[in-house]
């Protein structure tokens, strides 16, 4: 079944095609990876996806529902969440606090509630205790839960921002190479987190350069190189694709025999 | 309420109880009444540059609103200063609203011109609209609030004791409603609004929508600042809701620590009382004033919250306030 499509998008930053229409299916509960050289338009499609960026064409269309020109937390609303490739956690908030705001779009005590404190208001504030326990335990951060998030190592910030994105019950997540700065270790505790959340039936699409986790992780993967989409398939016809080779894998190889 | 909070609730009783107790002269009184509303104009604006973190220079032009609406609705309408205190609240928040509308297109230090600029439009209204606000005469004989029977006493506000109460009431309630606020998702949403905007937005807060409710907050307690105040002095000039206060009134939130409702209620008493006690030596009074700030936000940035996070002061320990960068 289908859950993303991404029809012929473009994004123009001055006259150059950062993106020049890409399109892709996503199918609910796959694990996508996005990987390409820097400066390939893999950030760029993030952003355009969840709305940070306006596209210059072609449609999106998320589970039915057409995303062009909506704000970004509306999109996070219809249920993409994203981490980011630069950790951008509220730092001086504690860890509790990072998780408690990411159900920010799934609750509703407006401003009058929140003063008053009524038993509905108190019902959901319990709510969101509760899931804030249960995602904080999931990323086995609930021992720290009262740290400031600026105070935890890189790694365990990283499963913050997850956690966090999880927290607003997406049927999406996009993760912004999850694993840079992680150690090996921390990378493979990564990857069994990710296929967890897969088996909680949301859908993943990854920007990944570490090709271990990207060809022994993933259903699916899409290949760009200068804002083009130049492979789209299953990882075993991805290490054998030519035109990959040339772009990405093969590159990197010439850079490490120099 | 647990052991901790009851103490902590019961030692800031038995100060608020002493003062009448204690019986101090006028003249004191009339300071710390005058601290009781620095407190509201304080937490007010702690709401919107601390929690919200939009650097907004005119929050004493809410507190002209608030107070010239509530002094023209009595003096020219003949209307009761308690209907005129939620209406000047009102009032100020709707303007705030106005405000934080026009913000939402400006971004960081843009914001801080735009409000800057505001704030001298409001005074230079207040000065020169002669037949609204009597310009530099100011406004007079502003009465005091209507009597209140409550029992066997009557709140007749003849004396500092009752404004004090009333000021008492206004100050817990500002706390409290901050207090909650901050703990709630609105507060959740404001605080994530300041540590990173995009990453708010990815969270799914209307950003837009929530930079305006911070103003709204915040503005609202200016505007009931602004009626009490104008109705205890009894009279009010344009001079009193000028750029300066907006600078002293920013002075506040800064050394109280950006986000810290405790650290923002001791600051505003704190820097009510320092120029008091430096009347001694009136002609280096500001220069002392101005030299005790410039030392305190070299040696603690992080204003009386973070000094008192690192010493462990129980109030803060749960403390939502901004720390500077490393």
């Amino acid at each position: 079944m289908t859950l993303l499509d991404v029809r012929e998008i473009s994004k123009l930053f001055g006259g150059l095609a950062a993106i020049n229409e890409v399109s892709f299916v996503l199918e609910r509960g796959e694990i996508c990876a996005v990987i390409g050289p820097n400066g390939a338009g893999k950030t760029t499609l993030f952003n355009l996806i969840t709305g940070v960026y306006r596209l210059d064409g072609g449609e999106i269309v998320f589970s039915g529902k057409k995303l062009n020109g909506l704000k970004p937390h509306q999109i996070t609303e219809y249920g993409i969440a994203r981490t980011f490739q630069k950790i951008r956690l509220f730092t001086n908030l504690t860890v509790a606090e990072n998780v408690r705001i990411g159900q920010h779009c799934r609750t509703k005590a407006e401003v009058i509630a929140a003063l008053l404190r009524g038993k509905k208001t108190r019902a959901e504030e319990k709510a969101i205790e509760e899931k804030t326990r249960e995602l904080l335990s999931f990323v086995n951060l609930d021992n720290k839960r009262n740290e400031l998030a600026r105070n935890l190592a890189y790694g365990e910030q990283r499963h913050l921002e997850i956690a966090r994105a999880m927290a607003s019950d997406p049927a999406l997540i996009l993760l912004d190479e999850p694993s840079s700065g992680l150690n090996p270790h921390e990378t493979d505790e990564l990857m069994d987190r990710i296929n967890l959340i897969r088996n909680q039936g949301i859908t993943i699409i990854l920007i990944e350069h570490d090709m271990n986790l990207v060809m022994g992780g993933t259903d699916h993967i899409i290949v760009l190189n200068f804002g083009e989409k130049i492979f789209d398939g299953p990882p075993t016809a991805c290490q054998r694709d030519t035109e990959v080779i040339k772009a990405y894998l093969g590159q990197e190889y010439a850079v490490c025999s120099n | 309420m647990d052991k901790r909070s009851l103490v902590k609730y019961g030692l800031i009783f038995l100060v608020l109880v002493m003062v009448p107790v204690v019986r101090p002269s006028d003249y004191w009184m009339n300071i710390i009444i005058l601290s009781g509303v620095y407190v509201l104009l304080g937490e007010g604006l702690n709401i919107i540059v601390g929690v919200n973190g939009q650097f907004v220079v005119c929050h004493a032009a809410f507190y002209g609103i608030g107070a010239y609406l509530s002094a023209l609705l009595t003096l020219r309408l003949g209307l009761p200063f308690w209907l005129n205190l939620p209406l000047a609240g009102t009032l100020a928040a709707l303007v705030g609203a106005g405000i934080g509308y026009v913000c939402n297109r400006f971004r960081g230090h843009y914001v801080a011109l735009v409000t800057l600029s505001f704030g001298v439009i409001v005074y230079e209204v207040m000065l020169n609209w002669l037949d609204l606000t009597r310009g530099p005469m100011g406004l007079i004989n502003i009465p005091p609030p209507e009597p209140v029977p409550l029992g066997v006493y009557t709140f007749d506000f003849t004396s500092r004791i009752d404004y004090y109460l009333l000021i008492v009431v206004l100050v817990a309630l500002c706390i409290a409603s901050a207090h909650r606020l901050i703990r709630s998702r609105i507060g959740r949403a404001l605080l994530a609004i300041r540590e990173d905007d995009l990453a708010a937005e990815i969270q799914g807060i209307n950003i837009n929508k929530y930079k305006i409710k911070a103003f709204v907050l915040g503005a609202w307690w200016a505007g009931i600042a602004g009626s009490f105040y104008a109705h205890y002095a009894g009279i009010i000039v344009p001079g009193t809701f000028s750029f300066l206060t907006s600078v002293e009134i920013l002075v506040i939130v800064i050394v109280g620590g950006l986000g810290s409702i405790w650290g923002v209620l001791i600051s505003a008493i704190l820097l009510t009382f320092l120029p008091e006690f430096l009347r001694s030596i009136e002609f280096l009074r500001w220069i002392i004033y101005g030299i005790v700030l410039m030392v305190m936000i070299i040696f603690m940035p992080t204003g009386i919250a973070g000094i008192g996070r690192r010493i462990r002061v129980p109030i803060f320990w749960r403390s939502t306030a901004k720390e500077p960068a490393n």
